[in-house]
């Protein structure tokens, strides 16, 4: 028995041994004026970190190495690059990359480039670079703890690439004063396979420009927003196979809290629970820093059952929160969102006592309830208040047509005088209205998906855009195509948290495009282009008026509060 | 003697000049009039005393007590000017009065003379048809003001005053009639039938029934067609309803194939869980935008008129303390999209 056990350990370790270590590049050589130098530039760098750099520069002088150094474009020394050459070469133990660094290579880079390799460049980039902790916070911290250093807090403000359901990709800049808390958000479980388990992401509880009171900041929640992992479907439906098998990428997402908030709450009926992390002013900052780190940088592969929302967010909690790793019940990764939350919010990293009363919860902003009560309530009230209601609930309310629906309202003549009487009733009346909007706004979206999936490619082949007037042709492009290609084109992304100066990867719709008559332009070529018999098409503009005349039914009620000051 | 005798008697002497009459008097009041006053009657306790001269003030010997000045100057038959003083004379103890005269008003005669300019007056307009003069002649005549009472004038302008009004409302109803009003032209009728107004004539008022009749018609009409075009455009849109929620399913059918085949209890296949995917990633986010593009700018006309973000009005309403109201009421107004309507077509 020990024998079989001792050859398993050999084969195992021989398999190990045998495991292809990646190829370095070859050291490169290095000139003495070239080390006098690098050398003048590392005198802030820790004493035994230059020791040993001192040591692998002053062997390579004394046998010079075949082989090349990178240099500038215009031919001059790249001391970051000679560096970083000495750093991969050397076997001082202060010089290789941990696990510490390893596990934060993979947070921030997912799959990333070879750790020694990323080492060698990280280290020559923190020695050198005088806004290296502006530019990657994540490592920054991680050489400050390594090398006990420190280093000037950096000031800068935060840019961020904002997915807005209304406006779109726009990029953001937020000062770290700005930021009074960070939550762990989590929304409840709903019906479908996907959200059963809930959801789990980061709120950045932001306050309004001047106002860093607590109720202040509290209460922005338009200007709140949510960092969670999800994937990156760069196409205009969904493939399952595609899903189910992590082929989609997995990016670290900031998109506005009132969205997370419409789509969990009031499109799928779902509670959101919301707690603060228990950290202090300058924790929350500089994990601010790391997570806009990750936001620009991440790239995985995202798999609906192995990496998903709860894994990455937790391997990311794992090394930015201090307090993470003395916690024994987090100490195994849950694969489920529930479970996660479940787990996190009996630990003292949150501060969980915010949900034990639902309803200063609700108060307080920590507690979402799902809208479906809300809304029920407001169906049970009209019901109750009409002569003769023709829908038992949510659903046969909204089945009616928008023009049936305000028809049944203006011909009740008890009802109508008394929404006019009545504000509690008429705004519930305007509840279960908005909700159609809302309604309408999917089955539109759902419309326009499917013909951008059917018919995206023929948009934009020559045959169609030779049947164009020049001037069209060129308008279409630019206006209608190019935001097409937002939606397939991969996520933007840096190398880096980009600086004040840089440019944002937004590309912005060009003036022509927001100028008053564009969208009748726009729509004019859509309709030429889809005039013969595109049911799909013909789809989406019944899909259209029918918002449209939802709208034009809240207007209708609105007329009745003339004098009211809360719905105008 | 006492020191208030001899008091008086200084007094008496200072004002002896003056003197007009000395006779059972306790003291004495002494009123000096202005130039312009001369002539003026003065009475004391509703006597006359004297007139205001140019020679200086004028004494008068009153008896204690309650004493009511008037100092009264007529420049016409019409009008007068009056001053008057109360005040309660103390024995020994002399009183002085500035008389200062009001403007001129009206006297009694003034007045009677002034009612009777403006009852004939009203009688002029009311003899000219005027409906309010009509109504005030009336009134003067039963309160025998400016004119002698008399209940038999005030009721004859009474009569007069009801037919002018049945005149007045005959002549609106018939403008109107003429500017194709049913009620106006039905009121004609029973007016022409009963001479309400109008003298009685059968002829006018079957012209105006007949009239009126017709406009009953096309009105009827109006509202069929108007009933039938609002039933088309329901079935129109219930079509297009149906349309979309044929389409919605059919687009539905691939996720749910994968719900489907994961979950065999369902769960996504209702209207209410559309884009599920929308909970690992963004295309809804991503697909919202080029849709904007697309589908009308319906979204931005939405977002304008309705003016306020409404995600939080369901919570602001169900829950008066929550967050949300808090942020429901502090919102400001949306502002500064343009305003973009494009019919579908």
């Amino acid at each position: 028995m020990r024998r079989l056990l001792a050859l398993l350990l050999l084969l195992l370790g021989g398999c190990a041994l045998l495991t292809p270590t990646p190829e370095l590049p070859p050291p490169s050589p290095l000139s003495s004026r070239q080390w006098q130098d690098l050398e003048a530039r590392l005198r802030q760098a820790p004493r035994k970190v230059l020791s040993a750099i001192r040591h692998e520069a002053q062997g390579r002088l004394a046998s010079p190495p075949q082989g090349t150094l990178p240099k500038n474009d215009d031919g001059s020394d790249n001391p970051e690059a000679i560096l970083a050459d000495l750093i991969l070469h050397s076997r001082a133990p202060l010089l290789l990359a941990d696990d510490s660094f390893r596990q934060r290579l993979n947070l921030v880079d997912g799959s990333g480039p070879q750790p020694q390799t990323a080492f060698a460049q990280a280290l020559a980039g923190f020695l050198l670079q005088h806004d290296y902790s502006c530019r990657h916070p994540v490592f920054s911290s991680y050489f400050q703890a390594r090398y006990q250093l420190s280093v000037a807090t950096c000031k800068e403000s935060l840019p961020f690439l904002v997915a807005s359901r209304n406006e779109g990709l726009q990029s953001l800049r937020i000062a770290p004063e700005r930021l009074h808390a960070i939550h762990l958000l989590f929304a409840g479980q709903g019906g479908a396979m996907a959200s059963r388990f809930g959801h789990v992401a980061l709120r950045l509880i932001i306050c309004p420009e001047g106002d860093a009171s607590p109720e202040a900041c509290n209460s922005n929640l338009y200007g709140h927003l949510v960092l969670g992992y999800m994937a990156h479907v760069d196409e205009f439906e969904l493939n399952t196979v595609k899903a189910l098998s992590g082929q989609y990428k997995a990016h670290l997402f900031a998109f506005p809290f009132m969205d997370a908030y419409r789509g969990y709450a009031i499109d799928e009926f779902r509670e959101i629970f919301s707690v603060p992390l228990a950290l202090d002013k300058e924790q929350l900052s500089l994990l601010l820093r790391q997570l806009d780190e990750i936001h620009w940088r991440y790239e995985g592969d995202y798999s609906f059952f192995r990496r998903n929302c709860a894994t990455l967010l937790q391997d990311s909690l794992r090394l930015l929160d201090p307090g993470y790793a003395g916690q024994p019940t987090l100490a195994s990764d849950y694969l489920r969102p529930d479970s996660f939350f479940e787990a996190i919010i009996k630990t003292p990293l949150v501060e969980g006592q915010r949900l034990t009363n639902k309803e200063q919860a609700e108060e307080d902003g920590y507690y979402f309830s799902s809208t479906e009560g809300y809304y029920e309530q407001a169906m049970l009230l009209v019901r109750k208040s009409m002569t003769r209601p023709s829908f038992a609930d949510i659903e046969s309310y909204l089945a009616r047509p928008p023009a049936v629906r305000i028809n049944d309202i203006t011909a009740d003549q008890n009802y109508f005088e008394r929404l006019s009487r009545d504000q509690h009733l008429l705004e519930a009346q305007i509840l279960l209205e908005e909700l159609a909007i809302f309604r309408s706004e999917r089955r539109l979206l759902a419309q326009g998906s499917r013909y951008f999936h059917d018919f995206g490619d023929q948009l934009q082949d020559s045959a169609t855009l030779a049947r164009l007037e020049v001037n069209n042709r060129a308008f279409f492009k630019q206006c209608f195509l190019q935001s097409i290609r937002q939606v397939t084109a991969a996520v933007p992304m840096r190398q880096a948290i980009p600086d004040q100066d840089s440019p944002l990867p937004v590309e912005n719709r060009p003036g022509i495009c927001k100028e008053d008559g564009a969208p009748a332009r726009l729509n004019a070529i859509l309709h030429d282009i889809n005039q013969q018999g595109n049911d799909q098409w013909q789809r989406i503009l019944a899909a259209s008026r029918l918002l449209e005349e939802t709208v034009n039914n809240i207007l209708v009620l609105q007329e009745l509060n003339h004098d009211s000051t809360s719905i105008h | 003697m006492t020191m208030k005798k001899l008091l008086f008697v200084f007094v008496f002497l200072l004002f002896l000049p003056g003197i007009s009459q000395a006779e059972d008097f306790e003291t004495v009041v002494r009123l000096t009039c202005t130039p312009k006053d001369q002539g003026a009657q003065i009475s004391i306790n509703g006597s006359f005393k004297a007139e205001c001269s140019t020679g200086g003030p004028v004494n008068i010997f009153i008896p204690a007590g309650s004493t009511r000045v008037e100092v009264k100057k007529m420049p016409d038959a019409y009008h007068e000017q009056i001053f008057t003083e109360h005040f309660t004379a103390v024995a020994g103890v002399p009183k002085r009065i500035n008389v200062v005269l009001s403007e001129p008003q009206l006297n009694a005669a003034g007045r009677e003379a002034e009612a009777r300019d403006n009852f004939n007056e009203q009688l002029a307009a009311a003899k000219n048809g005027d409906i309010a003069a009509m109504e005030t002649v009336a009134s003067l005549y039963s309160q025998g003001k400016g004119v002698k009472q008399d209940s038999n004038e005030a009721s004859h302008w009474r009569q007069q005053l009801a037919v002018a009004k049945e005149v007045a409302a005959a002549e609106k109803d018939l403008k109107e009639a003429y500017g194709g009003k049913l009620e106006a032209m039905e009121s004609m009728v029973k007016r022409y039938k009963t001479g309400q107004g109008v003298d009685k004539d059968e002829a006018a008022a079957g012209l105006w029934q007949e009239k009126a009749n017709d406009l009953k018609e096309k009105k009827r009409l109006q509202q069929l067609a108007a009933e039938k075009r609002s039933r088309t455009i329901s079935n129109q849109r219930s079509m297009e309803s149906e349309l979309a929620k044929v389409s919605y399913r059919k687009n539905q059918k691939a996720f749910d194939d994968w719900v489907g085949s994961m979950n065999s209890t369902g769960g996504a296949s209702d209207a209410g869980k559309a884009l599920v995917v929308s909970v690992i990633s963004l295309p809804a986010i991503a697909g919202a935008l080029v849709l904007d593009t697309v589908s009308f700018p319906t979204r931005v006309i939405e977002r304008h008129k309705i003016k306020k973000k409404y995600e939080a009005h369901a919570g602001a309403w169900a829950r008066p303390n929550s967050m949300l109201a808090k942020v429901y009421s502090q919102q400001p107004q949306e502002t500064g999209e343009p305003l973009v309507v494009i019919a579908a077509r």
